[in-house]
């Protein structure tokens, strides 16, 4: 009797944190509604680029730009878990250098410009859909409790974008993420990584040099095209297209906020093998395309993304 | 004594020997390249010869996604070989220069040409007969273009291997014309186009170890 009711209110307590988790996914991945004329052409989904924000607005810059990729798939290994992205991720925002801004140059003297980035307006930098991952050890039959559901999150700012750096062996960006952990047992605060100790993937289309037992791996900058503003502004659009991104020398942190008062932190860092040094991990992106508009006038590329708008 | 004599004999017999080897290349004759004037009675290029000429016609590189082209610049290579007539002369390019100032680029995301250079040395051989050729191999040109991001991206475009491009050599202006010569990026971003063609003329080219002279194929 006690053990029927003990099993009854667990029952309720996984139906309702399931519930609650799929609520707060469905909130993240529901998109902003769409209230003022969008930007079109080569400036699609380009609404929420921050071209009023301060950073963008400093008369320091020497180029600005507005930034809009996806991620069509790959995925990662992390520790013991290998988890593919069922689904495509969306990143955005602003980017800025100033003329005397930090510089990448390469072995074939290439120089790459390393772009700070500024917050879409709407603050959704990364947009991704949940992921369902499988517990160690368990058939998954009822996601959300026999399974996990994981959240990407930006953990902060893109930082070091160096669009360039496209074909070598250099990290096109660094993106701090967390992955918010969702299960009926975990609670909602479950993270692995943190604003202040994220996950940084530091993809490259070149090759990487992981330490062991990670072995290097290769990239592909996939195709590049440059196209001028079609109203004759001074913006340039950069698209990339068909790109393979890697990188597998990453750390991932261990677990925390799980359970009760992080009575189950152990348990994930146990089932899901992190904390994980670097050497044991893998990102890889597939599929990834780009738009990058770049003016070294604001004010000409706010008014050029402007005049697409319908 | 006699040691002594022997020894002076020997030395002016090597001296003479230097002079009269020294004397026979300087006015060697019936080689595929000569300066001065073309025919069997001309002046050989001798080996180390340096020969040199400026862009004659524009240098221009077209590709898929714009072209570079460049209105001034310079050859320069040093002669390695000069066989008679009916084989071939040999030279090693140290220099296929473009002046920077004097080129644009149409190639996308760039918006002016910052330097161009010889990566390296080329191989260069001269055929004669009714087509006389200059065939280019082993060249790497460094191409330096400013990007629309404000940085540096240097292409390497060239041949590679046993591919060559081809440059029609001429009596009548003293220079080579290579046209539409297919070559490809051997190094660089992936905003470097991959492949393209080069065509450009460099004349006239002269003797510059032998008074300047215009040299001439046979």
């Amino acid at each position: 009797m006690a053990a029927a009711s003990l099993f009854h209110r667990l029952k309720h307590r996984a139906a309702a944190a399931a519930a609650a988790a799929f609520a707060l996914v469905a909130v993240a991945a529901s998109p902003a509604a769409a209230s003022t004329p969008q930007p079109s052409g080569p400036y699609a989904g380009m609404g929420t680029c921050p071209v009023a924000s301060p950073q963008l607005q400093n008369p320091n810059n020497a180029v600005v730009g507005c930034v809009v990729a996806t991620i069509g798939g790959g995925g990662f290994t992390v520790g013991s878990t290998k988890v593919n992205f069922s689904s495509p991720m969306t990143v955005k925002f602003g980017m800025y250098w100033a003329a005397d801004g930090p510089t990448v140059t390469f072995p074939d003297e290439t120089t790459a410009a390393l772009f700070s980035t500024a917050t879409p307006t709407d603050g959704t930098e990364l947009s991704a859909s949940p992921l369902n991952v499988p517990i160690p050890g368990l058939a998954n039959f009822w996601p959300g409790v026999t399974s996990a559901i994981v959240l990407i999150e930006p953990a902060g700012p893109v930082t070091a974008f160096a669009p360039l750096s496209a074909g070598e062996n250099y990290p096109l960006f660094k993106l701090p993420i967390k992955l918010h952990l969702l299960n009926a047992f975990l609670g909602l605060n479950c993270y692995v990584g943190s604003t202040s100790s994220p996950i940084v993937l530091s993809p490259t289309a070149g090759t990487t040099s992981p330490p062991p037992p990670n072995r290097p791996a290769t990239g592909d900058p996939g195709s590049i095209a440059i196209t001028a503003d079609p109203n004759g502004y001074g913006a340039s659009v950069i698209d990339f297209a068909g790109a393979t991104l890697v990188d597998n020398a990453l750390s991932v942190p261990g677990a925390h906020g799980c359970g009760i008062l992080d009575s189950a932190d152990w348990i994930v860092n146990s089932l899901f093998g992190v904390p994980s040094a670097p050497g044991h991990n893998t990102v890889t992106l597939t599929g990834v395309g780009a738009a990058i508009a770049v003016d070294t006038s604001v004010s000409d590329l706010t008014t050029a993304i402007n005049a697409t708008r319908k | 004594m006699r040691k002594r004599t022997l020894a002076a004999t020997a030395a002016t017999a090597a001296c003479g020997l230097v002079l009269t080897v020294a004397g026979q290349a300087s006015a060697s004759t019936g080689g595929v390249l000569t300066v001065g004037a073309a025919g069997s009675g001309a002046t050989n290029v001798n080996v180390g010869d340096v020969l040199t000429g400026p862009i004659s016609s524009n240098f221009v590189f077209t590709t898929s996604s714009g072209k570079i082209t460049c209105t001034s610049g310079k050859f320069t290579a040093t002669d390695s070989t000069n066989g008679a007539v009916g084989t071939s002369a040999t030279e090693s390019i140290t220099q296929l220069h473009a002046d920077a100032a004097n080129c644009t680029t149409t190639i996308s995301g760039t918006t002016s040409v910052v330097s161009v250079e010889i990566n390296g040395t080329a191989n260069g051989k001269v055929t004669d007969g009714a087509s006389p050729t200059l065939h280019v191999t082993n060249l790497d040109e460094k191409v330096t273009m400013k990007t629309i991001l404000l940085t540096n991206v240097v292409c390497d475009f060239g041949v590679t291997g046993t591919n060559e491009i081809d440059g029609a050599l001429s009596n009548t202006t003293n220079g080579v014309t290579f046209t539409s010569q297919a070559v490809s990026k051997i190094s660089g971003s992936s905003l470097c186009p991959t492949t393209g063609t080069f065509s450009g003329g460099i004349a006239p080219i002269t003797d510059t170890t032998q008074s300047s002279l215009k040299t001439f194929v046979n």
